[in-house]
């Protein structure tokens, strides 16, 4: 036991001083549910609660009680930039800490093998604020990025084995960007535009969900790519008074950005009567993200802007086990491995992203047979990850982008409380 | 099952306390085999950090020697001490205070920007308050043989305000620092006295007297080499290391590419008018300047045309001096031609740039004769133009006000153009003496402010 204790150790120190993270992929937020998280976030060819209604609509069928379900996560997160070398500079993110949400709840309808339930959720998001007055303060300063989605889903058993659901998701996203801006004011104020805006949109979310044997299940899902248009968001400038001509008051600005489809695919197996595991893999189809473009309302021939994204599909691999310790308290581990959708070259400072690799793990406890809490905490590991200018001068984006080294960290406990009736 | 649990609950314990700072390593810069103990910086207001048209404060604090001993500092370096002035507007050497970008309100009431003095008079600059020895010895002014003769001090109130003696030199005074590591950037002004003055001054000569040598003239080649082996000569002698800077060329400097030379607009009816009015006083047809609807080349003065006068041609440049309300409201560069004082002709442009090319050389050569690191600050300025420098996510051009590099005055450095020259030189003494002298972040610099 102690030697084992050990190995972890020294294999989570060995990840530590590697350092680093961020929390998935470009600005996807993998934090749907406790239980889930605590096991890798795996689940969707188990669905142990009712989480499954973001995760496979499909295994709610399986779900024989009503119940509600509240969590949420807080996000600790930290990204050092270092600038190429001889530059003796680094820059770190003060980055405020966020809570991605869920809220689940499911009913059995009288109809026969039918069942509802609503979710809504946070799967995107983002949250990040470098230190004032940092070296790509002309690129970008803070941004965040919140999308919360409202999902309504009908899950219905075929058979004793299988079981498909459907959901629609409604969307709500705001979005908020400050940068500084490269003119110098006599005032000493420093000039910056800060971009706001809020828009809704649709989308789906499909699911199967089957036994193979008492033992193996496996699920199915895909989300669609939901699409956030910005129109008419504010931009407000704080520029010298003789340039407000170039930086008109009252500006508005378009944008677009893509939320992309997922495609998932779980196993569930059911080891022993005590001992759950399951294996997950997720596309995530970033391909979507070609660019970031703002268009504005005034003075559009100078201010208008198109970022190069150019993002690639990435799949996910998870796997995560649960373990009954006593009648009340389940145990959970997991972890998975989350390859960056972005390539040098177009990496920026709203996303740094690089190839993680998340350990998780997490407990459940019943206080009655009804009710239940979840907690989970996720570490969230990466190396360092370089973008040389030659990178971007490849990628085109030379001047658009960072040159340096990026690495971060995240640290993300949660809790959920669950109530069946 | 008991070691199950066991496992899962320690597994668990780890991940909730383990805290790991992301761990990218700040550098420390390292001097290789450079020797910056005592940076002395020698030179004309590029390296005194005189901006705006005058030495003033802010400038002289982000003048590029001293971001420069900032770098050198963190590798090992000792302090920069700088003959500053007091807090204020500055002067130059008229007495005028330094230029501000002002909003100024047409006849026709549409606003302006355009630079004017920040306050009615300098600040009095001139009257002594610093002792030396000075690491930073940049005096406004200076050309290459300034920097050798005995009391300039006299002749120079820039020099005469941190001069150690009536006598002295700025070369013994830099001498005075024991320079360690030196940077000389000098001989802009040995062809800029000329360029500015719009070529009404002498041009390039191979041989000359120094005595001889009017504010307007370019410097003769036997003049300017003898000063800069005296100087570099004297520098390495002394066991000094350091770096010849070099000078930029006029076409990158707004003061000369700012008015465009063809920037006479007028309609049909205009040109037909204009052509009517040459006729009538006389001009030959074959001499009178082909005005047609839409851009024309500005009316100059040329001694060389038989009417004294005729229309500019592409590459030849309206310095930045020209009057503005006489181009737009007295009819100059149309009905009168503009003074030969604010423009260059081609071929004064030619004597320009002859003079540029040989200094150059000569610089470059007694760097290398010296064992000295060359930067050629004139390549980079060349880039600047186009395609233009990219630093921190922005781009910089030459382009005056909004270009980032270049000062109201149009010849001088902003800070972050400052930032950028620093950062060149460091990355030269870098690759010459294994040091790893850290860039600054150039957009830590203010360009010029907007009111």
């Amino acid at each position: 036991m102690k030697k084992t204790l050990t190995v972890i150790a020294a294999s989570l120190l060995v990840l530590c001083l590697n350092a680093t993270t961020v929390l998935a992929g470009g600005y996807q937020l993998n934090l749907l549910g406790q239980r889930q998280i605590a096991m890798g976030h795996t689940g969707v060819g188990m669905p142990l609660d009712i989480a499954t209604i973001s995760m496979n609509p499909g295994g709610l069928a399986t779900i024989d009680h009503n119940a509600i379900l509240l969590g949420s996560s807080a996000t600790f997160i930290s990204t050092h930039y270092r600038a190429p070398a001889p530059s003796s500079y680094v820059a770190k993110t003060d980055s405020p800490m966020r809570t991605p949400f869920s809220i689940y709840a499911s009913y059995v309808t009288p109809v026969e093998n039918l069942r509802a339930g609503i979710g809504i959720y946070t799967p995107y998001g983002n949250a990040l604020r470098w230190e004032e007055g940092w070296k790509y303060r002309f690129l970008m300063q803070e941004i965040s990025l919140t999308a919360i989605f409202v999902q309504p889903t009908l899950s219905y058993r075929i058979g004793d084995r299988i079981g498909i659901g459907a959901g629609f998701i409604f969307a709500y996203g705001a979005v908020n960007v400050q940068r500084d801006l490269p003119v110098d004011a006599q005032d000493g104020v420093t000039p910056m535009v800060e971009l706001d805006g809020t828009t809704t949109a649709f989308g789906y979310n499909v699911g199967i969900h089957g036994k193979i044997t008492d033992q193996i299940s496996f699920g199915a899902a895909y989300r669609s790519q939901i699409d956030m248009e910005m129109s008419g968001g504010d931009a407000d400038f704080t520029v010298p008074v003789s340039l407000s001509g170039t930086f008109p008051a009252g500006n508005r600005f378009d944008a677009a950005l893509p939320l992309p489809a997922v495609l998932s695919f779980g196993l569930g197996f059911r080891a022993t009567e005590n001992l759950r595991l399951n294996a997950d893999a997720n596309l995530t189809f970033w391909s979507a993200y070609e660019n970031l473009s703002f268009e504005f309302e005034q003075n559009p021939e100078t201010l208008n802007s198109v970022g190069l994204r150019n993002f690639n599909d990435r799949w996910i691999f998870r796997i995560g086990g649960e373990f009954d310790a006593t009648d009340r308290l389940q145990l959970r581990l997991g972890g998975y491995y989350d390859p960056s959708p972005v390539d040098e070259g177009y990496i920026t400072p709203e996303t740094p992203d690089v190839d993680r690799i998340g350990i998780s793990g997490g407990f459940g406890y019943a206080f009655t047979p009804q009710t239940e809490i979840n907690a989970s905490v996720l570490l969230v590991l990466s190396s360092p990850r370089e973008q040389t200018a030659q990178d971007a001068m490849e990628a085109g984006t030379f001047g658009t982008v960072p040159v340096g080294e990026f690495v971060t960290r995240a640290w993300i406990p949660g809790i959920s409380i669950s109530h069946r009736f | 099952m008991k070691r199950l649990s066991q496992l899962f609950l320690s597994a668990l314990a780890i991940l909730v306390l383990v805290q790991c700072e992301p761990t990218l390593n700040e550098r420390t810069p390292d001097a290789g085999q450079a020797d910056f103990s005592s940076y002395v910086a020698i030179g004309n207001s590029l390296t005194a950090g005189y901006a705006d048209n005058a030495l003033h404060r802010d400038g002289q604090q982000s003048s590029f020697p001293n971001i420069l001993a900032g770098q050198m500092k963190q590798a090992g370096g000792g302090d920069f001490f700088q003959p500053l002035v007091n807090p204020g507007v500055g002067s130059n050497a008229d007495g005028q205070a330094r230029l501000a970008l002002q909003v100024s309100i047409g006849p026709d009431g549409t606003p302006s920007l355009a630079p004017g003095p920040a306050a009615e008079t300098g600040q009095d600059i001139f009257s002594r308050q610093v002792e030396g020895p000075f690491n930073n010895m940049g005096i406004p002014g200076a050309r290459s043989f300034h920097l050798v003769v005995e009391g300039y001090g006299n002749l120079n109130p820039f020099f005469g305000r941190m001069m150690s003696d009536p006598m002295a030199t700025v070369l013994g005074d830099a001498m005075m620092a024991q320079p360690t590591f030196f940077t000389l950037w000098i001989g802009n002004n040995d062809v800029l006295g000329y360029a500015t003055s719009g070529g009404t001054g002498e041009g390039f000569a191979e041989m000359g007297d120094p005595a001889a040598v009017a504010g307007n003239d370019i410097t003769p080649m036997n003049v300017f080499s003898g000063s800069i082996d005296a100087i570099a000569g004297t520098l390495a002698a002394s066991g000094a290391q350091g770096a010849v800077i070099n000078i930029p060329d006029v076409t990158s400097i707004p003061f000369f590419t700012t008015v465009p030379w063809n920037g006479l607009l007028l309609t049909a009816e205009q040109a037909q008018q204009l052509r009517a009015g040459y006729a009538a006083q006389g001009v030959p047809a074959p001499l009178i300047p082909d005005f047609q609807a839409g851009q024309n080349g500005f009316i100059l003065a040329d001694p060389e045309s038989p009417i004294g006068l005729r229309m500019a041609q592409q590459g030849e440049l309206v310095l930045l001096s020209v009057p503005q309300d006489s181009l737009r409201n007295a009819g100059w560069g149309s009905i009168t031609p503009i003074p030969d004082q604010y423009t260059l002709r081609a071929s004064q442009i030619g004597e320009v740039q002859q003079a540029t090319d040989a200094f150059n050389a000569k610089l470059q050569e007694a760097a290398n004769a010296y064992d000295l690191v060359f930067v050629d600050v004139n390549t980079v300025m060349e880039s600047a133009v186009n395609p233009g420098l990219v630093f921190d996510g922005t781009l910089l051009n030459t382009v005056f006000v909004q270009g980032g590099i270049f000062s109201l005055d149009g010849v001088h450095l902003t800070p972050r153009g400052s930032a950028v020259v620093a950062n060149v030189i460091s990355e030269n003494i870098n690759a010459k003496y294994g040091s790893t002298l850290s860039p600054v972040n150039v957009s830590a610099y203010p360009g010029v402010h907007f009111p």
